[in-house]
């Protein structure tokens, strides 16, 4: 087992193999050379830390990812298993925290998940339908919104 | 923590997932991610790797070799508008292919808008554009006329793709020629000053006269946006019946009063869209007989 503290001071106690999905706390216990020391996570918060663990512990067996090929790398599927999807029923406050804290643990499969979501809530959207999806307000001025939808204006009604 | 104040390297990951329509749906949202988007153009040209073929990507990364100024966003507009290809300064190549044609459900037919040449003229006041165009391999009429770039500035006179709908005035404009009930065949229809149509006319003449040649299009300052269109109209079927083919090229050579050529990007649209073949005969013969310094390899 191997003893993680959260940015706001939470201690979790986490199967090693568990723990090392993420790269970044594998380096740390390799560095450190000692499983019981503690092990300070202090970019992510405790209620972030669990969730990210959560999806850790599913998928501590998973195989190491394989490496892309050329092909993958062109086409990017956004398909994500049934049990990420559930999981990644969360508000969108906690998603970005896990996708922030999966790129700063660096968790790629997480992070890849967590991407697809965001991705797949922007596909098919109008500019006015994403700005409502994500909350974004929309500050340009009328001149400016003009402007950069001529400049869009190739990728209309398609 | 939203979508326009994440990490430049989280954008990344989630644009990847995205065609280059939904970039651009997202270029205009706010402007935190136009920002992101203008300042990181690889997550365009990483959208145009998704998005084509390597045929297509070929020529794409030619423009940008070519032009290494031009942003890749550019670029894309420019593969989405895919009918007109850079190869060089101020040349640009269209083909017009049979079985590209029928994948919107009907072939271009006589009096159909064909596209549009997007001149850049800047705060220009005068000048011309001249343009040469080329009939490949067979007799390929087209009528040549100006419109500007008013549609998001005159309500009510812009019509959406595929609703059939011509504007009546805009009919009227160019003096009921059956030619124009083609013109919004599949796309949206900008408006056309009345000067503007008398500039087709007058165009519209010269092509047919000359068949193929060079001919100028004056600059109509009091309508002078950004940018001038000019549409083609077929007058023929564009196609060789017994190959499928058409090509046209077209030089197009931007005049201002200095006598001096403005090297700016001229966007260009159309649907009926396929990429030339290089190794095509007909190619190599617009290309010798034109002496344009040809932007594709020949391999």
């Amino acid at each position: 087992m191997v003893k993680l503290t959260s940015s706001d001071g939470e201690s979790f106690d986490v199967e090693k193999d568990v723990a090392e999905r993420s790269v970044l706390i594998k380096n740390m216990i390799e560095d450190v050379g000692d499983d019981s020391t503690e092990i300070p996570i202090p970019n992510v918060t405790a209620n972030v830390l669990k969730k990210v663990l959560e999806w850790c512990e599913h998928h501590k067996s998973d195989p190491a990812p394989a490496t892309e090929d050329d092909t993958d790398a062109r086409k990017k599927s956004t398909d994500i298993d049934e049990w990420d999807q559930k999981f990644m029923q969360v508000d969108q406050e906690m998603l970005f925290e896990i996708i922030l804290a999966a790129n700063y643990l660096d968790i790629k499969a997480l992070l890849e998940v967590g991407c697809k979501t965001v991705a797949n809530m922007i596909k098919g959207k109008t500019p006015e339908e994403i700005r409502r999806t994500f909350n974004i307000q929309n500050d340009f001025t009328p001149e400016e919104e003009a402007q950069i939808r001529r400049e869009n204006e190739w990728a209309e009604d398609r | 923590m939203h979508l326009d104040t994440l990490p430049i390297e989280i954008s990344y990951g989630i644009f990847q997932y995205v065609t280059l329509y939904e970039i651009a749906a997202i270029d205009q949202t706010c402007r935190a991610l136009h920002s992101v988007l203008s300042t990181n153009e690889d997550i365009w040209r990483n959208g145009l790797l998704r998005d084509y073929t390597r045929e297509g990507l070929h020529y794409a990364v030619q423009m940008k070799q070519e032009m290494p100024d031009l942003h890749w966003r550019m670029i894309c507009a420019s593969m989405a508008y895919q009918w007109w290809f850079y190869i060089g300064d101020a040349n640009y190549v269209m083909q017009i292919h049979d079985k590209k044609a029928r994948v919107h459900g009907q072939l271009p037919v006589p009096g159909s808008n064909i596209g549009f040449l997007m001149v850049p003229w800047a705060k220009r006041t005068s000048g011309a554009v001249f343009i040469r165009i080329a009939y490949v391999p067979t007799g390929i009429r087209f009528r040549v006329f100006c419109c500007y770039q008013l549609a998001h500035d005159v309500p009510g006179i812009r019509t959406k793709r595929g609703d059939g709908k011509v504007p009546v005035d805009f009919a009227e404009r160019i003096n009921g020629n059956p030619l124009v009930c083609g013109y919004d065949a599949g796309h949206s229809l900008d408006s056309v000053p009345n000067d503007a149509a008398w500039a087709g006319e007058t165009v519209a003449r010269s092509v047919r006269e000359h068949f193929v040649g060079e001919f100028s299009i004056p600059r109509i300052p009091q309508y002078g946006g950004k940018w001038q269109k000019i549409a083609l109209l077929l007058e023929e079927e564009p196609f060789d019946r017994d190959s499928g083919l058409g090509l046209v090229y077209v030089r197009l050579v931007r005049v201002d009063e200095a006598g001096e050529f403005d090297n700016s990007f001229s966007m260009l649209w159309h649907e009926y869209a396929a990429y030339p073949d290089p190794d095509s005969s007909i190619f190599r013969q617009v290309v010798e007989d034109h002496n344009v310094r040809s932007g594709f390899g020949s391999s």
